[in-house]
C-alpha cells in the first residue's frame, strides 16, 4: 500500500490582470476524468467555495443540488443554482464544496469556504512589500497550510510570554536592589550602645 | 415516478417555495437553536435539515431525502452567502420565470 503523499505546505499563485489574487484550480464533479484547469480569483469578499458561470461548468459533471440566495454587496439578494462539485490544486490536494452557478458572471472565484475547506491561510504580497532583490523569486500570493501558521503563532505567543516573564523578573530585581541599597534610617541613641550622648 | 410539482417550475419558484417553508415552520426554532448554520428544506416534503457547514448539510440532506428537492439558507442571514459585486453587475437577467 502506498503512503499518502505529504501535502504542500503552501500552494502559489499569483497577480490577475485585473489586479486581484488569482490561482490555477482544476474543477469536476462526478469523475475526475472531466476536470479542467481554471484561472481563479480568490475574492475573500465570497463567503463561499466556489462561483463559477454556469456554462463553464457544463462540462465538468457537477452534480446539481438545488437552489440558494446570495447575499449581493447592496444588500439585495438573488436566486442561484447550486450544484456539488470538487477543487483540486496543485500538490495532489482535492476538496468537495457547494459550487454557486452564476448566469451573468463571467469570472470563476473562490471564496473563504474554499480556504477554510483547504485549511488554507492567504497570503498577500503588495507590490512594494517585497524587496527588489527578492521579486524574481517570491510569489505574490501564497496559500499556507494552517499547520504552519499554527506553529509560527504559537512560536510568537511563546516568545511574547518570555518576554513578558523577562521584563517581570527584570522589575522585580531591580526593585529588591533598590531596596538593598537604601540609606538606613538613623536609630534612637538609647538603643545604639556605641553613641556617646554630650 | 410522481408526476412533478407544479409549483416547481423554475429555480426562482423552488427558491421561494423553500424560504416560504422555512419561515412558516423552522425560522423561530431554527433561529433559537442553530444561528448561523446552514440549513436545506427538501421543497417537496417540507423537510429540513440543518449542519454547520454547507458541504454536511447536503450531505445528511441527500442520505434522508434522495428525491429531494433542495433549497439552503443560512440560519439568519438573508442568504446562505454573500458575494462581492452588486445587483447593477449583475446584469438585469436573473434567474426567474
Amino acid at each position: 500500500m502506498s503512503a499518502t503523499p505529504p501535502e504542500p505546505p503552501a500552494v502559489a499563485g499569483y497577480l490577475h490582470k485585473s489586479g486581484c489574487p488569482a490561482l490555477k484550480i482544476r474543477v469536476w464533479g462526478v469523475s475526475e476524468t472531466l476536470a479542467q484547469e481554471f484561472e481563479a480569483i480568490v475574492d475573500t469578499g465570497f463567503s463561499g467555495f466556489l462561483s463559477m458561470p454556469m456554462v463553464q461548468a457544463f462540462p465538468l459533471g457537477l452534480v446539481l443540488f438545488g437552489t440558494t440566495k446570495v447575499v449581493l454587496a447592496d444588500g439585495s439578494t438573488d436566486t442561484k443554482l447550486t450544484a456539488l462539485g470538487n477543487i483540486g490544486l496543485e500538490g495532489g490536494l482535492n476538496k468537495a464544496g457547494v459550487i454557486i452557478l452564476e448566469t451573468n458572471i463571467s469570472e470563476i472565484l473562490v471564496g473563504v469556504d474554499f480556504l477554510n475547506q483547504f485549511e488554507r491561510s492567504l497570503v498577500l504580497f503588495g507590490e512594494r512589500a517585497i524587496p527588489q532583490a527578492l521579486r524574481s523569486s517570491t510569489k505574490p500570493l501564497i496559500l499556507i497550510d494552517n499547520k504552519l501558521i499554527h506553529a509560527v503563532l504559537d512560536a510568537i505567543r511563546e516568545a511574547a510570554e518570555k518576554a513578558a516573564q523577562d521584563k517581570a523578573r527584570a522589575q522585580t530585581d531591580a526593585a529588591q536592589l533598590q531596596i538593598q541599597s537604601a540609606p538606613e534610617t538613623n536609630a534612637s541613641p538609647e538603643a545604639d550602645p556605641t553613641s556617646q550622648s554630650n | 415516478m410522481a408526476p412533478p410539482d407544479p409549483r416547481l417550475t423554475d429555480p426562482k419558484a423552488v427558491a421561494d417555495l423553500g424560504e416560504k417553508i422555512y419561515a412558516e415552520k423552522y425560522r423561530e426554532t431554527y433561529e433559537r437553536d442553530f444561528l448561523g448554520q446552514f440549513a436545506v428544506i427538501d421543497v417537496t416534503t417540507e423537510q429540513a435539515y440543518h449542519a454547520p457547514a454547507p458541504e454536511e448539510v447536503i450531505r445528511i440532506a441527500r442520505e434522508r431525502s434522495p428525491q429531494g428537492v433542495f433549497h439552503m439558507i443560512r440560519v439568519g442571514e438573508a442568504g446562505a452567502f454573500r458575494v462581492s459585486y452588486t445587483a447593477r453587475a449583475a446584469g438585469s437577467r436573473r434567474l426567474s420565470a
